[in-house]
């Protein structure tokens, strides 16, 4: 049996050296001790099984760009060893040592010293990792939650993809900032505590690796469902292939970290090419999967329209449009002009739907040559949500230059209308929980406002 | 005169100061001190290297020779200071428990 290593994922609060030690001591005494640290999975080695000691301890000054450990964590391992203490692993400021007497003196004997300690290692190692990676999550949800055009903000509530993206990203943002405060309360905590001559507290890490592991599982779901939905049958294939791409880039930035490693450079410089490579892996990561997903997603078509209106123009080429017969609740026809088979008119519509938002959009367009027909273009949104309602309303009144109007005229509960510096016209009506936008080419009499109102308010 | 943090020394500060009045080297402080304080007084190696590392921030001590990884300190007069004024604080809190304390009291 001697001779075989095994690899373990090791996860744990970075904070709380005790439960590592715990786990370590629980391994050693079943017969596998611990030979590295550092990635995700440490590698253990058999041996007879023994009763260790182990220590995690916090050398701040160290980084994880570090070539070696430095002449000053020698020094440090040169005091641990006369205690008994021998260095086995060290991860940036994260250093474990092992001690086979029974009944060693700790390495930290003063609780202040070890919680300043401990603080200077996550300082580098959690709160500014952990802080930029919420901010950038962060930004990037109130980007989304606050997007530019006047369709995202419904194109992004009426759509189950994007609704789970903005929840993984949500808890990714929970994840991050939820890691950062944790510490943070643990730390604030701890000083009190030590300051009235107590000891550092204990951190339940446990219960907290399950949460953080069951918000990552759910957020890598969400990423990965929309993915596996829009591959159909191979889905869950795709949805595993995205997961071990995402699993090589890591596995190549540690890589190209141990490499640098191996070669000896200078903190600084290994800095410089790790960032410099992690960004360029990234970027080819990103085009790898993106052209995969172009190449290999099926195609959505539309369904084919009954009819195509051909129609040659002045310069001798040839112009197509497609006529669809949608049923759609208003019309021009409606709306008291009269429409021909010359006008070659499209009756459109299209729908999307979450639960949170019903979002559809219809059109009657207008491609006949001689026709003077105005085009109709009108869409309706569907939110039982106040709350929701409320945002949509305040987002689309503002990429127009909307102005509250009589809402009576439109039966409306609310209706602001945006004159348009070309002259047309577009309206926003509130009917219960549907917004309607609507756009016109010409002001409507008060007979057309009464059939749009009976035709979009339900 | 000494900062906010020193104004009153741990057990184990005190004990490593005491130590260096003599040119010490690092590790062999842990020995010392336990052989001084008959073992009562443990000084774990994590929090020697960093006490030692603030009382030479600080000019409490300072280094007087270093051998490959090997370095050794002794006081200097502020460090002197600070452990004479630890002292008579001690000294003091000694005489008061001497002239407070009750006869007959265990």
């Amino acid at each position: 049996m001697i001779g075989k290593k095994k690899r373990r994922l090791t996860w744990y609060l970075p904070w709380d050296g005790a439960y590592v030690e715990r786990r370590l001591e629980k391994m050693a005494r079943k017969g596998w001790q611990l030979e590295s640290a550092g990635n995700p999975f440490w590698t253990y080695r058999r041996a007879e099984p023994a009763n260790l000691h182990y220590a995690m301890t916090y050398f701040p000054a160290a980084s994880v760009f570090d070539s070696g450990p430095t002449g000053e964590q020698m020094t440090y391992a040169d005091y641990c060893a006369a205690a008994g203490w021998e260095l086995v692993s060290n991860y940036g400021p994260l250093q474990i040592f092992v001690n086979d007497r029974p009944d060693p003196v700790p390495i930290e004997t003063d609780e202040k010293e070890k919680l300043a300690a401990i603080h200077g290692a996550m300082k580098k190692m959690l709160l500014l990792p952990y802080g930029a990676l919420a901010a950038v999550w962060l930004v990037n949800l109130l980007l989304r939650l606050n997007p530019r055009s006047y369709y995202s903000i419904l194109s992004t509530f009426s759509s189950n993809q994007q609704l789970l993206l903005l929840l993984a990203i949500a808890l990714l943002v929970l994840l991050s900032l939820g890691m950062v405060g944790d510490y943070l309360v643990w730390y604030l905590r701890s000083r009190r505590a030590v300051e009235r001559g107590g000891t550092c507290l204990p951190s339940h890490t446990r219960p907290r690796l399950i949460f953080q592991g069951t918000i990552l599982a759910v957020a890598m779901a969400a990423l990965l469902v929309p993915f596996a939905y829009a591959f159909g049958g191979r889905g869950l294939l795709f949805a595993l292939a995205i997961l071990g791409c995402v699993l090589l880039l890591l596995a190549g930035v540690y890589g190209l970290l141990r490499l640098l490693k191996s070669m000896d450079g200078s903190r600084s410089f290994n800095r410089v090419v790790y960032v410099v490579g992690a960004v360029v892996l990234s970027i080819l990561y990103t085009a790898v999967v993106v052209k995969g997903i172009t190449t290999l997603l099926p195609k959505s078509e539309s369904p084919a329209p009954p009819e195509v209106y051909t129609v040659e123009t002045e310069w001798g080429g040839i112009r197509t449009y497609d006529i669809y017969r949608d049923d759609i609740p208003l019309t021009l026809e409606d709306l008291g002009y009269t429409v021909t088979e010359a006008d070659h008119c499209s009756y459109q519509r299209g729908e999307q739907a979450s639960p949170l938002v019903r979002w559809v959009q219809y059109s009657q367009s207008v491609h006949g040559e001689d026709s003077d027909l105005p085009e109709l273009v009108y869409d309706t949104a569907d939110i039982p949500w106040a709350w929701l309602r409320e945002l949509c309303w305040g987002r689309l009144a503002r990429y127009f230059d909307f102005a509250e109007t009589d809402p009576g005229p439109w039966g409306a509960d609310r209706a602001i209308m945006d004159e348009g510096a070309t002259g047309y016209r577009r309206y926003l009506l509130l009917y219960g929980e549907r917004i309607v936008f609507l756009f016109l080419e010409e002001v409507p009499t008060a007979e057309q406002r009464t059939v749009i109102a009976a035709a979009l308010r339900s | 005169m000494p900062r906010e943090k020193y104004q009153t020394l741990t057990e184990q500060m005190f004990y490593i100061l005491l130590c260096l009045e003599e040119e010490q080297c690092g590790v062999d402080i842990m020995e010392r001190v336990a052989a001084m304080t008959g073992g009562r007084v443990a000084i774990g190696p994590g929090t020697l290297y960093s006490l030692l590392e603030n009382f030479q921030r600080e000019g409490f001590i300072r280094e007087t020779k270093v051998e490959g990884r090997r370095r050794s300190y002794q006081i200097t007069v502020r460090g002197q200071l600070l452990l004479r004024e630890e002292a008579r604080r001690l000294e003091e809190q000694l005489s008061h428990y001497r002239k407070y304390r009750k006869e007959g009291q265990v």
